[in-house]
């Protein structure tokens, strides 16, 4: 058998006296689409935050690509290959497409102690670069600044730079947000295009998506997991209709 | 060309222009002047790097500078009164070498924005403002109640230092030594600006979350930064005590930090030229309303005010217009 990408060991965190997550396991196997679903407030953010460095968890281990990774910070996890999109799309505003693909490479060769010689005379990182953009179909934005691109234009731009990260694995945050019907099923796309590159741990609410995109998919409740399976398993199972879809709901 | 750079071309030879015509009319005050001008244009472009492409305000760069100025008078002093600086463990003489000083100015200031800086840049925004005041007033307090190095009253130099081959004593001759560090540090700031370190740098000052996202530490980024800026305002206070031959804590006090961030402001935060125009605004300002009113001040007050308000990128941004992103 194969060893996991991803490992999520036990892990619980409380902010006072609030847990936002108990006990927490989920695991992401090579080239699959996990989701991880729940309402507001179950914990997921924090899930993804403590998933990427941002906050330590009280209690339990984190491990990617068999290294246990609990105590590394956000940089160091980036560089062993986790790259990562934010619930709020976040780029370089004052600098240009391209060179927002640029530093997210240059993030990747660790080659950003260098003074002199211009970051864009660097042949070979552009051309990365510029395949990142063309794989988001965002070729023809390259020389827009960041903050003048629409939203969903932001969005794909995230995805190249964490393309260009050459990840192991994705980290996406709620990609599809505020992206609309034809937007969501263009992402749709694009991420089932992903797979191959790396498995995605996808945080979504949009359901559409999720359903056609993901090969299982865990259900966080109040900060634990309540269910972890194939999509029809997870339309099956009571529990999740309870708690999450709703009693009534019919999926 | 694109219309900053010829904004920078006509900047960069006002300079020697005003000097040399100084020299054709014989007026070696202007001359001085024109000096002045370029020293304190070199304390801004070494503040610059920090302050522009990095979004660091520090409060606290009149240490470096006024380090900059006492390892010239140590040194100096040393070397006029023939007193060795230290005999252990090694032997230490002063010396009037500006080579060699301007070095050990570099990397006095080098170490201590090491210092300053790694534990200021922990903080963030109005913190990061009031810990570099703090060790900016802390110095000064000591070179005050320091008495080797004439305490609260400061320190003559009687005679400019050597350069090997030149006058330094000639005004025009010390202008062209400074002019030329001048054109130095804004070569080096230029090419920092397009390398992968001030992409880094520009970034972590606009979206830190991303840049750690894409593994890089803003913290060692932003260290490398203030140190590269403290050195080059050191190099501008060593050159400056050279000017007036004389050492004194006020080059430390908080006024002269606040100095440093007005020829920025003034010139346009971030901004190659910013700080040459911005100095040399100054001292213009200075020379015309200073002979009108003892208060002048109250004159650059206001127009601080509108450059903030109205015209954020000073005089570069009202002269070339809004910074175009470089490819």
């Amino acid at each position: 058998m194969t060893d996991p990408v991803l490992a999520v060991d036990g892990v619980t965190k409380s902010f006072g006296g609030l847990a936002a997550c108990r006990d927490v396991s989920l695991v992401l196997w090579p080239a699959e689409i996990h989701a991880l679903i729940g309402p507001n407030g179950a914990g997921k953010s924090t899930l993804i935050k403590q998933i990427a460095g941002e906050l330590k968890p009280d209690k339990g281990r984190i491990h990617f690509l068999g290294r246990d990774v609990t105590h590394m910070d956000v940089a160091s996890r980036a560089r062993l290959g986790l790259g990562r999109s934010f619930q709020i799309s976040a780029v370089v505003p004052e600098f240009t497409v391209l060179q927002n693909v640029a530093l997210a490479a240059l993030g990747a060769e660790r080659s950003v102690f260098r003074f002199m010689r211009a970051a864009l005379s660097d042949r070979s990182m552009i051309e990365h670069a510029d395949r990142e953009l063309d794989r988001v179909r965002l070729s023809h934005r390259r020389a827009a600044r960041a903050s003048d691109i629409s939203h969903g234009e932001r969005r794909r731009l995230e995805l190249a730079m964490a393309l260009a990260l050459k990840p192991r694995a994705f980290l996406l945050d709620e990609p599809m947000a505020g992206l609309g019907t034809e937007g969501g099923l263009e992402m749709t796309a694009l991420l089932s295009q992903l797979r191959t590159e790396a498995p995605i741990l996808l945080v979504e609410h949009d359901m559409d998506a999720v359903f056609s995109l993901a090969d299982r998919i865990s259900v966080l409740v109040y900060g634990e997991v309540i269910a972890t399976g194939t999509v029809g398993e997870i339309r099956a199972d009571a529990k999740v209709r309870r708690a999450y879809l709703g009693e009534e709901a019919t999926v | 060309m694109r219309r900053e750079t010829l904004v920078n071309l006509g900047l960069a030879l006002c300079l020697p222009a005003v000097a040399l015509t100084a020299l054709a009319l014989e007026e070696p005050f202007t001359i001085t002047l024109a000096t002045r001008a370029t020293i304190l244009a070199l304390a801004g472009v070494g503040l610059n790097i920090a302050l522009g492409q990095g979004g660091l305000v520090s409060l606290g760069h009149a240490a470096f500078f006024g380090i900059g100025g006492y390892a010239m008078g140590v040194l100096a002093s040393h070397a006029q009164s023939f007193e060795p600086l230290m005999q252990w463990p090694f032997m230490l003489e002063g010396t009037k070498s500006m080579p060699v000083i301007w070095l050990t100015a570099m990397l006095a200031s080098a170490l201590a924005a090491l210092g300053i800086g790694a534990l200021s840049l922990r903080t963030s925004g109005v913190y990061f403002i009031m810990i570099t005041l703090a060790f900016g007033q802390m110095l000064y307090y000591f070179a005050v109640s320091w008495p080797a190095y004439g305490g609260e009253d400061g320190l003559s130099i009687y005679v400019r230092n050597d350069f090997p081959g030149l006058n330094t004593l000639d005004p025009i001759q010390f202008f062209t030594l400074c002019f030329i560090l001048l054109a130095a540090a804004l070569f080096l700031t230029a090419r920092i600006k397009r390398s992968p370190f001030g992409m880094a740098l520009n970034a972590a000052r606009q979206n830190p979350a991303r840049v750690r996202a894409v593994g890089i530490r803003p913290y060692k980024v932003q260290l490398t930064a203030f140190v590269l800026s403290g050195a080059i305002t050191g190099l501008a206070g060593a050159l400056f005590a050279d000017l007036n031959r004389f050492i004194s804590p006020s080059m430390l006090s908080w006024h002269t930090s606040g100095e440093i961030i007005i020829f920025v402001l003034l010139g346009g935060v971030g901004r190659l030229f910013g700080p040459v125009a911005g100095a040399g605004l100054f001292l213009l300002l200075e020379q015309l309303l200073g002979g009108v009113s003892d208060y002048w001040q109250v004159f650059l007050g206001m127009l601080l005010l509108s450059v903030v308000l109205f015209a954020r990128g000073g005089l570069i941004g009202a002269l070339a217009g809004r910074e175009v992103a470089h490819d």
